[in-house]
């Protein structure tokens, strides 16, 4: 019985970005079987694909041979980055293209096209920076799309500056609980659709802002003859000597005067968070960061977050079953999981690709499906 | 220690020191300058890390080594987009050494040790294309690497593109036959089990993973029951809601299974056989392949060279030469420059004013007012001859020299823990003292400055001497100061820096009068608009304390910005003439403290008492 209407895959080929990270939000929620579900789909489509891992696991090793264990059929066709101690034990249906610089446990990084259907364990760069122009390779060389398997606790394949758009992999494993997790996953997606700020002059101001890798503020300075049109105010941007904020809030809120909004290029820690809330109990007061993955919030902050780079949910998906083999009913959890993302006001289609249960409340031109 | 690294090669000829001591090598901004010679590839690198410095004795080898980075200077001009293009292949080399270092030791090379050799090949060859378009025959011999044909034939058959990697089915037939079984047996395998699970969808009502998996409610009884009966399917687990099944492979299908293990085994076989034989073949290229890395090395190493003598637009050094003679202790610079200060002085809108010299007793003395470039000057002429003799071309429009055996600098007020700056420059001065039997350069800055001045001077005065009557190696030594009367009581030539047009400052008059630059009252001051650390590498000066090349620390800058405005040291840069002039021996040192001062912004209640203390031109 295979389900009619939209699957994962119809939602990452209709979303029309050219690069998805798999992002896990911990283990054995189901990510690697996410990822070899698209694999499967998307070249079943015709697709070249390109294949990548930010990091790596460390749990698909093999006790006996200490090599690491095949988590993803490449496709025939397709481009794969993995290291080479890992081609060792499977290979040699590996054109190589090119051997990279960056050396880690498993030796260089290499990158080659499967001349036949491989199997291997895919391990990738650990800086979102060289992860970010291994996906830019991946694509020159032909990929029509690249998927990223985000390695756990490797939320940097997520950025907007590695990949187009993010799927979510969550499981049982964390909370046994449903209701807890679902609420989990409702602040998780409500944090990473932080959106830019909704006055354009100072979204603009603001990714100005984050090229200076300084801590910026913007001022607001009404007109004092109209003091109350909005279209008067203007906006001004005030750069500091702080490359951060962490271990200064203080000191950096000090200097917020009457600022609209604050900057800040990096991490944006939960102690920032909360004493800007206290800041912005007094004033309209906004904190905004380079992209949802420099925020390391873990609670609703109680003050306007945005962005200058939001990122592209396109779905979630979940694992029911936890490593205790104890499970929910996948009906049950796709259903929590959905009707709590629309609670927090972002619906998204969330999808087990075992039971092939799946949710479309409240996302627009799904429910048809 | 670093092989190749200035700071710590050891002469080749001397037990006793180095070419360049390191702490010279900082000083004179050597070591910066040996930094931005930056070789694009691991046999670049490799061959950087092997230069020594050419020592006396070894011109014709320095003389060679100008040749070809001559030859190869004027290539360039003449065929830049060639080099661009060869500048982005050694950019691409990959570092071959580890996997020769394999095959010498007969190890089996890995795919990607084949594909590093495979891009070895591809670089020679599009490299030796690009030598073949300007005509070898202009390029150094050493630089152009010997062709890899028969390598890049064993490691690509049948392709002369982008370098790739493959265990092609060219390589072994029985290999190209197992594949193509293998290939055959897995569709029909697929096929089976696809097959397979059709029919126990459309039985059960239920849908079949990708993985072959597939879960039932604890709930449908009837279900389970009916897929427990069928052997399609095994149950793998239970939770607490759902009962797991797996797809099992029917007869047909599981001999297809056993099969393709089978052939997926003699596949891997049959390329590891592969693998084997090709690298034992490969040995047989060995040389081939290390000669031409090094080639490609040197051919790196000297494009960088040539690169950073096109950029500083810099010439190639006369070297004199007279063999089973004492060289004779001279030293010709014409227009000379510091590049490192000259950088500074244009990044801040300043035009850089070029010295030349010519040093041709064993002894000269350079004097001068405080700000006038006197250690620049100094360490101008260390670095042309640190440069010449580690094989660069050098920046100035002539340098005539003979080899020195090695370069020392003694700054003029060293730091070191646990000794007065005094204590540590005579700590200093027996290291170059210690070489008397072999030809230095040696640059005093202000020895004795920590002293009693007329101690300090008659110190300075002997250790002069002490040079003049003990040096039989044809040292060079070269030292400024501040002492009146130097160069005439030791009767030497007397070097000068034209300094500032004083006549344009009224030191007696009152202050605030238009001449000066503590005339304007809206002050800038450099701690209001800039942080000490932009201060320290952006406002550098020609001169003095921000213009120390190789080293600018943070309270230097700091000092400077207390002690001076912007404007009053921007008008102190546009006055001052640095050029060097030859002057008698009895010219009088020139007394600018005070002018310097006045310029710099000091209260003229102090400008004015001192000179009551003072009274000019005494």
């Amino acid at each position: 019985m295979r389900e009619t209407g939209k699957q994962l895959v119809d939602v990452v080929t209709g979303s029309g970005v050219r690069s998805v990270a798999i992002v896990g939000t911990a283990k054995n929620v189901g990510k690697t079987v996410a990822m070899n579900y698209l694999v499967s789909e998307l070249s079943a489509q015709g697709l070249t694909l390109g294949l990548v891992s930010s990091g790596r696991d460390g749990e698909a090793i093999d006790a006996f041979t200490g090599q690491p264990k095949p988590s993803v059929t490449a496709p025939q066709g397709a481009w794969v980055v993995t290291a080479e101690g890992v081609l060792r034990g499977s290979g040699s249906g590996l054109e190589i293209a090119d051997v990279l610089g960056t050396q880690g446990v498993f030796g260089r990084l290499v990158l080659g096209r499967a001349a036949e259907e491989v199997a291997l364990e895919l391990v990738g760069p650990r800086s979102a920076r060289e992860l970010s122009a291994i996906v830019s390779k991946l694509l020159e060389l032909g990929a029509d799309m690249v998927l990223v398997d985000g390695a756990l606790d490797r939320m940097a394949a997520a950025s907007p500056k590695v990949t187009d758009a993010v799927i979510l992999a969550t499981g049982a494993s964390l909370d046994m609980d449903l209701e807890a997790a679902a609420q989990e996953m409702g602040f998780l997606v409500w944090l990473l659709s932080r959106p830019e700020h909704p006055v354009d002059a100072v979204a603009a101001l603001a990714r100005e802002a984050v090229e200076s890798d300084k801590v910026c503020f913007i001022d607001a300075c009404k007109d004092t003859e109209q003091r109350d049109t909005q279209q008067h105010t203007t906006y001004v941007l005030r750069i500091t000597d702080h490359p951060t904020v962490l271990g200064i809030e203080d000191l950096i809120l000090e200097q917020a005067g009457d600022a609209a909004a604050v900057v800040v290029p990096g991490a944006v820690s939960q102690a920032f968070l909360d004493k800007a809330r206290a800041w912005a109990k007094r004033r309209e007061f906004a904190v905004i960061a380079g992209d949802a993955v420099s925020i390391f919030a873990t609670k609703r902050p109680g003050v306007d977050l945005y962005v200058t780079q939001p990122l592209k949910l396109l779905a979630v998906t979940v694992n029911p079953v936890n490593w205790l083999g104890m499970s929910h009913d996948p009906r049950e959890m796709v259903g929590a999981i959905g009707a709590s993302l629309m609670d927090v006001g972002h619906p998204l289609p969330v999808f087990d690709v075992v039971s092939g249960e799946k949710s479309t409340e409240g996302v627009g031109g799904m429910a048809m499906g | 220690m670093t092989p190749g690294n200035p700071r710590y090669t050891r002469s080749r000829h001397s037990a006793t020191g180095y070419f360049l001591p390191p702490s010279t090598s900082d000083h004179l901004g050597f070591a910066q300058i040996w930094a931005s010679v930056k070789p694009r590839s691991a046999p670049g690198r490799r061959a950087k890390a092997g230069a020594r410095p050419f020592l006396p004795g070894t011109e014709g080898a320095l003389e060679g080594e100008f040749d070809r980075l001559e030859a190869v200077v004027k290539l360039w001009d003449g065929n830049p987009a060639v080099f661009s293009e060869i500048l982005g292949i050694l950019e691409s080399l990959k570092d071959p050494f580890h996997a020769m270092d394999l095959l010498r030791d007969g190890q089996v090379l890995s795919l990607a040790e084949l594909f590093i050799l495979a891009n070895l090949c591809a670089c020679v060859r599009r490299i030796r294309g690009l030598q073949a378009q300007t005509g070898i025959a202009g390029w150094p011999g050493t630089a152009v690497p010997p062709g890899l044909e028969p390598v890049e034939d064993l490691l690509a058959p049948g392709s002369q593109g982008q370098p790739r990697f493959y265990i092609s089915d060219a390589y072994s037939p029985a290999l190209a036959e197992t594949r193509k079984m293998r290939k055959q047996a897995q569709e029909m395998w697929q096929e089976q089990m696809a097959e397979q699970a059709r029919a126990v969808e459309q039985s059960l009502g239920i849908r079949i993973s990708e993985t072959g998996e597939t879960a039932m409610r604890k709930s449908d009884h009837d279900l389970i029951e009916k897929a427990r009966s069928m052997p399609e399917l095994g149950e793998t687990r239970q939770t607490l809601t759902h009962v797991y099944f797996r797809l099992i492979p029917a007869r047909a299908a599981a001999k297809r299974e056993q099969e393709l293990t089978m052939l997926k085994q003699r596949q891997s076989e049959q390329e590891a056989q592969v693998l084997r034989e090709l690298s034992l073949e490969l040995r047989t290229h060995l040389q081939a392949m290390e000669a031409a890395s090094c080639a490609l090395g040197e051919l790196d190493f000297l494009l960088s060279k040539a690169e950073l003598a096109r950029a500083m637009d810099a010439t190639r050094p006369v070297i004199r030469e007279e063999p089973g003679h004492t060289p004779p202790s001279d030293l010709m610079l014409r227009d000379a420059f510091h590049p490192l200060v000259k950088d500074e002085v244009e990044s801040r809108g300043g035009k850089y004013q070029r010295i030349s010299i010519e040093l041709d007793s064993t002894v000269s003395v350079i004097t001068g007012p405080n700000m006038g470039g006197k250690t620049v000057a100094l360490s101008t002429v260390g670095l042309c001859v640190a440069m010449a003799q580690w094989g660069l071309m050098v920046p100035c429009s002539k340098m005539e020299f003979s080899l020195y055996d090695f370069i020392y600098f003694q700054p003029g007020q060293e730091q070191t823990p646990g000794l007065s700056s005094f204590a540590a420059e005579i700590v200093s001065l027996k290291q170059p003292l210690s070489r008397m039997g072999e030809r230095g350069l040696i640059l005093l800055d202000e020895v004795g400055r920590g002293a009693n001045p007329s101690q300090g001077r008659a110190l300075y005065a002997a250790l002069l001497q002490y040079y003049m009557e003990n040096d039989k190696a044809g040292s060079t030594v070269l030292a400024t100061t501040h002492y009146h009367g130097l160069a005439a009581a030791l009767g030497v030539p007397h070097w000068q820096v034209k300094g500032l047009a004083t006549a344009s400052l009224d030191l007696a008059g009152s202050s605030g009068e238009e001449a000066g630059p503590g005339a304007e009252t809206k002050r800038e001051t450099w701690a209001e608009s800039d942080t000490p650390a932009r201060a320290g590498t952006k406002d550098g000066a020609q001169a003095g304390t921000g213009a120390k090349p190789g080293r600018h620390t943070e309270p230097e800058a700091r000092a400077q910005a207390t002690a001076g405005t912007r404007d009053d040291i921007g008008w102190l840069y546009r006055h001052m003439d640095y050029t060097l002039q030859k002057v008698g021996p009895d010219t009088p040192t020139p007394q600018d403290a005070l002018v310097v001062a006045k310029a710099l912004g000091l209260d003229a209640e102090i400008i004015d008492k001192a000179l009551k203390f003072h009274p000019r031109g005494g």
